[in-house]
């Protein structure tokens, strides 16, 4: 399965690695693309994809420092389709990146958790 | 000639075999031969060359790695130079010794060894040789677990490696090192020499890469250098085979010669005949040249004609370009015109949404003292205040609408939509009173979900919206709260009390089918409430480029709470401002804040009740600024009168009364500076405010000076303006 990486050279969008041989699911920085739904589509498919065969533990790694509304949606989106593992009851887990101060990024990965069946991993590291 | 040559060859080639086999021979056989040579020294008493033989034999076991042999004659050698007084041989073979020894894990005896070899260094004072025995001490006392002892003399090693800049022994070192503080548990240690060994490491290998291409390059050089021998050597072989073709030729053309000398006698026709013949040879090399020439100047016009060739090309090429830059020139300007229209369009679009906000006049009337800071990203904006008031109850809700920009301002236009039928619904079934505010954000996510078609299968739209909502109740002195992510904040008695949201949107969400929470709250008088999206403090800044965060913009409320409204805002757009920098706006910014006076009833005392017998003159000539102050005025319901002059200003108040007047500065006739001094000539205690275009501090000196008690700069802010009339108008 090919690895999905979206790289580009701009700040407003995220880091995204899904590499299934690598055993990878990253996301990191900021998200605030223009196209929300346009933007996060390929992501989408390629989970879905990735469901048919996943790997025997899958670990999903947030390490976003800011989204707006409607990429929150999305970020919810992809996390519900990994949910489908927990559903199953295969072994999947998310690890949650925050600040250390920042509680608000924390609050909504504990909404996030509340609605999944998923275990979710909270982990705070010191910005410097 | 070629004979000899192959000749040589197969010779080099016979003795090279025979060496070859010889020395082949001689490795198999010299073991022995060398041990009976040993014996023979021995029994001569020729001790030098004994422990020549026996440190040879000692060498030729290990090759063969018959380790216990080897040790055997090594240390027999190390004897016989004990005798000779031959250090250096020692010490060599001591290390040898220690060596065998720490491969058969003897590590005991192995130490015995390095340690002899390094006093040996001591005595000779090579300090460099000492680096490789105290390498050889340390591993093997960490083989022998005494690791303390070992890193001491790894750190001796060390400190001599580092002072003769010996990077090998010195990664060894600090890997040894690394590995005996990770045995002695001390992480920090073992991860610091582990770190610096692989950073030696790295720099070895780059050396080597560097080494390595400087090799290949010289290698390179030398194959070119050897080539162009080669070819030297073959034009010279060239050279000499045309010189041996000449002497043939020239023999060959003596012996013509002599055999035309023979004939010449013969037959004088015969050696006419000759000549001719000599005359043709000539002609004919004449002719070669000539042909060698005509060939030179055939390659010289092919070159100039494919050079002119690719002339040719190169302005092709170059009226290509030119023809592409004018191309893309063009799509410049059309992206130009698209960009304006569609920027016009959005500016277009803006008056709308800003035309759909709450008046400015009837917030004034239901919360007397706000500010309202409302800062969209981009032109049109995702986030919106809305605020309606009844009888003695005022709703009041921020909203962020999912996305920014254009998607944003249609979701707010939206919100606004359905809030006021919300509203309407419930004014015309008479149960307005009973609306809480929970009851408005399950309606409005109600209305977003079906008008939307969204249903929390798709994942194609998740639209919606993050709302903090409150309905200010004067009669009962009392608060609602309901929020959809979004928090209410009040500050009373310099304490700051957060209420948070429901963590659910307005739209389709997991939980969407859950009612949202009321919160019912006492108010009290100067309570200071603050509604606001997140775009404030998710703005990245600072020192650092982080988030502000919410804490952040709690304290600040709470260093700043003791300000006037008006300050406040100030305050916080300064503070954001900063905090921001140059970088860019991430999010749309709306803060609404207010002080809760009950003194504000709505019905029992409007506003402007004691505006309404006000009359206020307004000396103006230009007329759009007179409009835009009656505009302004409007809402208060105060008379108002207009002058076109300072003349017509003075004359009118000789003749009538007024309580207030707005005096523009440049008018005709009469300014407003002369004017206002001549009227406060008449009437000191007559409020003037004086209206300036530019507020230069020495138009301000001057307007002041002449009495005027206040100035409002053009274009006025419409609350700063009533505010400073009210403080004149109303005492």
């Amino acid at each position: 399965m090919q690895p999905l990486i979206i790289n580009e050279d701009d700040d407003s969008l995220p880091k995204i690695v899904f590499d299934k041989e690598k055993n990878l699911l990253e996301m990191s920085g900021v998200s605030l693309p223009e196209d929300v739904v346009g933007f996060y589509k390929p992501v989408i498919q390629w989970i879905e994809d990735y469901l048919k065969d996943p790997n025997q533990e899958t670990e999903v790694s947030v390490n976003l420092t800011y989204f707006n509304t409607s990429s929150s949606k999305a970020i919810l989106d992809i996390l519900t389709k990994f949910d489908e593992l927990a559903l199953k009851d295969l072994p999947v887990s998310v690890t949650w990146h925050y600040p250390e101060m920042d509680d608000d990024l924390l609050a909504t990965g504990k909404e996030f958790k509340s609605m999944l069946k998923m275990p979710f991993n909270f982990v705070s590291y010191i910005q410097d | 000639m070629k004979k000899n040559v192959s000749l040589r060859v197969i010779i080099a080639i016979s003795v090279f075999l025979c060496l070859f086999s010889n020395i082949y021979s001689q490795e198999k056989q010299s073991i022995q031969s060398i041990e009976n040579l040993a014996s023979k020294y021995e029994k001569e008493g020729n001790n030098m060359e004994m422990a020549r033989c026996q440190s040879k034999l000692g060498f030729l076991y290990k090759d063969e790695n018959n380790l216990a042999k080897s040790t055997e004659y090594f240390l027999k050698a190390i004897k016989s130079n004990e005798i000779l007084g031959n250090l250096n041989a020692i010490k060599t073979i001591c290390v040898n010794v220690g060596m065998n020894y720490t491969e058969t894990e003897n590590y005991d005896q192995a130490l015995i060894y390095f340690k002899k070899s390094l006093k040996i260094n001591e005595k000779q004072g090579k300090k460099l040789e000492l680096v490789a025995d105290l390498l050889n001490i340390g591993q093997t006392l960490q083989n022998l677990k005494n690791y303390t002892e070992s890193n001491q003399n790894l750190e001796k090693a060390v400190s001599i490696a580092q002072e003769f800049s010996d990077i090998k022994s010195l990664k060894t070192c600090y890997a040894t090192l690394a590995e005996n503080y990770d045995k002695l548990g001390n992480s920090g240690k073992s991860q610091e020499f582990f770190e610096l060994a692989s950073s030696i490491k790295t720099h070895m290998q780059k050396e080597e890469l560097t080494k390595f291409e400087t090799r290949t390059k010289q290698a390179e050089n030398e194959v070119s250098i050897k080539e162009s021998e080669i070819k030297s050597k073959d034009s010279k072989i060239q050279k000499i085979s045309k010189e041996q073709q000449l002497t043939l030729d020239l023999l060959q053309k003596q012996k013509e010669l002599v055999d035309l000398k023979s004939t010449e006698i013969k037959s004088k026709e015969k050696l006419h005949l000759a000549e001719q013949k000599n005359t043709l040879i000539i002609i004919g090399s004449l002719g070669m040249i000539l042909f060698l020439l005509f060939i030179f100047f055939l390659f010289i016009a092919k070159q100039l004609r494919a050079k002119k060739k690719a002339n040719i090309l190169l302005q092709e090429n170059n009226q290509k370009i030119t023809e592409q830059k004018k191309e893309i020139e063009i799509q410049r300007d059309i992206a130009n015109t698209q960009k304006k229209k569609i920027t016009d369009s959005i500016l277009y679009a803006q008056r709308i949404q800003n035309a759909i906000l709450p008046p400015l006049s009837s917030i004034e009337k239901a919360i007397p003292d706000h500010f309202i800071l409302y800062r969209p990203r981009d032109i049109v904006s995702g986030d919106f205040y809305w605020m309606t008031e009844r009888e003695n109850f005022v709703v009041l809700a921020v909203v962020d609408c999912t996305g920014h920009g254009v998607p944003g301002a249609f979701m707010s236009m939206l919100g606004v939509a359905f809030l006021n039928e919300i509203i309407n619904k419930a004014t015309f079934n008479r149960h307005f009173l009973s609306l809480s505010a929970n009851d408005i954000l399950n309606q409005l996510r109600k209305n977003v979900i079906n008008s939307l078609h969204q249903s929390n299968q798709s994942t194609e739209n998740k639209d919606g919206m993050d709302v903090s909502l409150i309905i200010i109740d004067y009669d009962k002195m009392q608060l609602q709260f309901a929020g959809a992510h979004n928090p209410l904040y009040i500050i009373r008695n310099g304490e700051l009390t957060q209420y948070a949201g429901d963590p659910m949107p307005i739209g389709v969400y997991k939980n969407c089918e859950e009612s949202f929470k009321n919160v019912v709250l006492p108010l009290v008088e100067n309570d200071l409430i603050y509604l606001f999206t997140d775009g404030y403090y998710d703005q990245f800044g600072g020192e650092k480029n982080f988030k502000m965060l919410s804490a952040n913009f709690r304290n600040y409320l709470l260093e700043i709470h003791n300000h006037s409204m008006d300050e406040q805002k100030r305050l916080l757009l300064e503070f954001y401002d900063k905090w921001k920098g140059k970088r860019e706006q991430i999010d749309d910014v709306t803060i609404f804040g207010f002080k809760f006076q009950s003194q504000y009833k709505i019905s029992n005392a409007p506003m402007y009740k004691l505006w309404r017998d006000k009359r206020i003159l307004i000396a103006e000539d230009v007329e759009i600024n007179f409009l835009l102050l009656v505009e302004a005025l409007r809402p208060t319901k105060t008379q108002i009168f207009r002058v076109e002059n300072g003349k017509d200003a003075v004359d009118f108040c000789t003749t009538n009364d007024v309580d207030l007047i707005l005096m523009d500065i440049h008018m005709p006739v009469m300014n407003g500076i002369e004017a206002t001094k001549l009227i406060k000539a008449i009437k000191p205690h007559l409020p003037i405010i004086a209206q300036t275009a530019v507020g230069s501090p020495q138009d301000i000196e001057e307007i002041m000076e002449a009495g005027c008690n206040d100035y409002i700069a053009k274009p006025i802010d419409l609350k700063l303006f009533l505010s400073i009339v009210r403080k004149y108008l109303i005492k």
